[in-house]
């Protein structure tokens, strides 16, 4: 089989707005939660805003400051031309592919048109709801960066960027595509902000994933590409492979994660079989770890279910970028190629105390030097969508 | 592409907006609390993806694919006019979560208690192309059986944008709709169709180039436009309308009127705005002739 080698990386989010700025905040323990500065909203959540604001955002792209482009496709556009710069790949031919995910689109343009036009039906530019749809965004980004294979665009929840990285590299492995940029892309809107909201699943001050008193998760944006290429096709050497990944649906519950992990549990030893590897040769697992109490606990009964009292090492970063929804396993895997590559492990912050249930201790502080063989990385989504990616060292 | 092992299509279902009025959803959305809680475009959606696994209990599938353009608009609408009157606070939670693009699969794998992989497009013209083409992979990796769709619904806002954008100037009907297909490693009786390939392309393209892209495409297959039947799209959307799902429906009528066609294949053309094209090469199969 064909094998998934992983290139190119490219990241933006609350921590730093390329890889490098991602690496050194991770290895410094920075995080980027605080006060919403880009969006007008009435709640007073903290959340993980990637710094530049839009016409920033557009400078460093190139772009003309008035030109309407929604803030996810901009985010998508950094993260996807730095992976795709950072590969060196050639993508003149059809065979090379763009996969993003999202889940609100170009809704932060669409919030800001929509109340005057229920107002007034006559009102508001159309330019503004012309990247309303996911799909725009994706399309945006391909015609940047310019490519000419197969383009689409995966919403799924939160596991979304998860299920693109998969779907790129079973292209992969069919031998359907020499190169793909998978990823996702989201902004923060008020949309998801007053969604999450009305769930009751936001936490009003900074996020305790995997902690005893941890009470709902900080919302975050930005985007995480990375350029999966066939053996035939790499031009230098990878950071790691992509040996392994599921999606499964726990059939539960629309919006909650069940309380015996089973989706969770089904997606990693799914993912671990389909990498060919045993549980003891996990040596790192970032888990979805959102600060939810439920999510939570449901992760730590299916990792204890699988790996019993001793797991590997394991924690959620989302203290640092926020939970980035459809962006999410698109940051979350180009961190955990890292950790195969830099031989890292990253720190859970704000951890003190483990769930009663599990008793399991999340990793409390960057570690180096390490020798990592095999990283899973879990996303779950609404709709009982779980999905998990193995990254391997080469 | 062309498919690397035999798919067939085992079954389809559409649902529209009059067919939902008319049809008894209890029947297919057996639990009443799930229903109640579903809007209109999940209903149409979860109405023809249940009424393609009605002869199939949970075990037998392998996949859940879903694709819908704009995804669950009216809830969307919903969601954005609360926040808006009630200033954020005191939501209903509700249109928020049904707002969510993979709602129609995780409700149909919630009511069959299938834990299976499922997948979500939301690629304007091609999402539901993407889905089928999600449908052929996963055939090629050995899986059996796998429910494909596609689902979008027509509002007020959507509808006045779209005036607005000028689209109806230019001779759109507006449509909507829901469509569903069983897709197989093999054909399970006397109405499977062969599915042989699928291709698309984005950006427009000129009526020359559509008839360049037909022929690369059925070169592939050694075969060219005069030994095949086509099928546009066009015809059917004066029907249904134009959304960016309907080469779901369309494929459907396609489905039809192979048995019924001359030649051995049918070649099924959509485009979308002149925005994105699509081909779907189907077969005759031996248990149909």
């Amino acid at each position: 089989m064909t094998e998934i080698l992983v290139t190119g990386l490219g990241a933006v989010s609350a921590i730093g707005n390329d890889v490098r700025e991602n690496l050194a905040s991770l290895r410094e323990s920075r995080h980027g939660i605080g006060h919403v500065m880009h969006i007008r909203t009435a709640l007073g959540y903290p959340a993980g805003e990637v710094k530049p604001d839009n016409a920033s955002l557009k400078s460093m792209l190139g772009l003309p400051v008035t030109k309407t482009v929604s803030r996810t496709a901009l985010l998508g556009l950094m993260a996807a031309a730095e992976a795709l710069k950072d590969s060196s790949a050639d993508i003149s031919g059809t065979r090379t592919g763009l996969i993003a995910a999202t889940s609100a689109g170009g809704m932060d343009l669409t919030e800001d048109f929509f109340p005057g036009f229920m107002a007034d039906h006559s009102c508001g530019r159309l330019r503004d709801v012309a990247m309303h749809d996911c799909g725009a965004s994706t399309d945006f980004i391909a015609d940047k960066l310019g490519i000419k294979g197969f383009v689409t665009t995966i919403s799924t929840a939160c596991s979304s960027a998860g299920n693109a990285v998969m779907l790129g590299g079973r292209l992969i492995r069919q031998g359907l595509l020499d190169t793909v940029i998978v990823g996702g892309m989201d902004a923060l809107c008020r949309f998801t902000l007053n969604g999450f909201n009305s769930l009751m699943i936001l936490d009003s001050g900074h996020s305790r994933p995997m902690d005893a008193s941890r009470s709902g998760l900080n919302l975050g944006e930005g985007a995480g590409f990375l350029v999966l290429q066939s053996e035939r096709a790499a031009k230098k050497s990878p950071y790691c492979r992509l040996t392994g990944f599921s999606n499964v649906n726990e059939a539960f519950h629309q919006t909650g994660s069940s309380p015996d992990g089973e989706g969770a549990y089904m997606s990693m030893t799914a993912a671990m079989r389909d990498a060919g590897i045993s549980p003891e040769e996990v040596d790192y697992i970032n888990v979805h770890g959102t600060g939810t109490p439920q999510n939570d606990l449901s992760e730590s009964v299916a990792i204890k279910r699988i790996f019993g009292d001793r797991p590997p090492m394991f924690s959620s970063v989302k203290p640092f970028i926020g939970h980035t929804l459809g962006a999410s396993e698109g940051i979350e895997a180009v961190y955990s190629a890292l950790s195969v590559s830099e031989g890292a492990v990253w720190p859970n912050l704000n951890f003190s105390e483990p769930i009663p249930e599990t008793g399991l201790v999340p990793e409390l502080s960057c570690r180096t030097g390490l020798e990592i063989r095999n990283v899973l990385s879990n996303s779950f989504g609404f709709g009982g969508n779980d999905s998990t990616l193995v990254f391997s060292r080469c | 592409m062309k498919t690397v092992v035999p798919v067939y299509i085992n079954m389809a279902a559409s649902v529209d907006a009059a067919s939902l009025k008319e049809m008894n959803l209890a029947s297919v959305i057996r639990n009443p609390n799930l229903l109640r809680r579903m809007c209109r475009l999940v209903r149409m959606g979860v109405a023809a993806g249940m009424m393609c696994l009605e002869d199939m209990d949970g075990e037998g599938l392998d996949a859940i694919l879903t694709a819908t353009s704009l995804g669950g608009l009216e809830d969307t609408g919903k969601f954005l006019a609360e926040i808006t009157e009630r200033s954020e606070s005191g939501l209903n939670p509700t249109p928020f979560m049904r707002s969510v693009f993979n709602t129609v699969g995780s409700q149909i794998a919630l009511l069959k208690g299938i834990k299976v992989y499922n997948m979500t497009y939301v690629h304007r013209g091609l999402s539901f192309e993407s889905a089928l083409f999600d449908a052929v992979l996963q055939i090629a990796e050995g899986k059996r059986s796998v429910l494909a769709g596609a689902f979008d619904e027509i509002t007020p806002e959507a509808h006045i944008l779209k005036e607005r954008a000028g689209l109806f100037r230019h001779g759109e009907k507006e449509g909507e709709g829901a469509s569903f297909f069983l897709i197989g490693n093999r054909p399970a009786g006397s109405r499977s169709v062969g599915l042989s390939g699928i291709d698309v392309r984005r950006g427009p393209l000129d009526e020359s180039q559509k008839k360049e892209f037909a022929g690369d495409f059925l070169s592939g297959f050694g075969l060219d436009l005069s030994s095949v039947a086509v099928f546009n799209g066009a015809r059917v959307k004066k029907s249904c309308g134009e959304y960016g799902t309907a080469s779901a429906r369309v494929l459907h009528e396609a489905l039809a009127s192979v048995h019924a066609c001359s030649s051995e294949y049918l070649l099924v053309c959509n485009s979308f705005r002149n925005m994105s094209h699509s081909l779907i090469l189907l077969k005759k199969t031996d248990a149909g002739l």
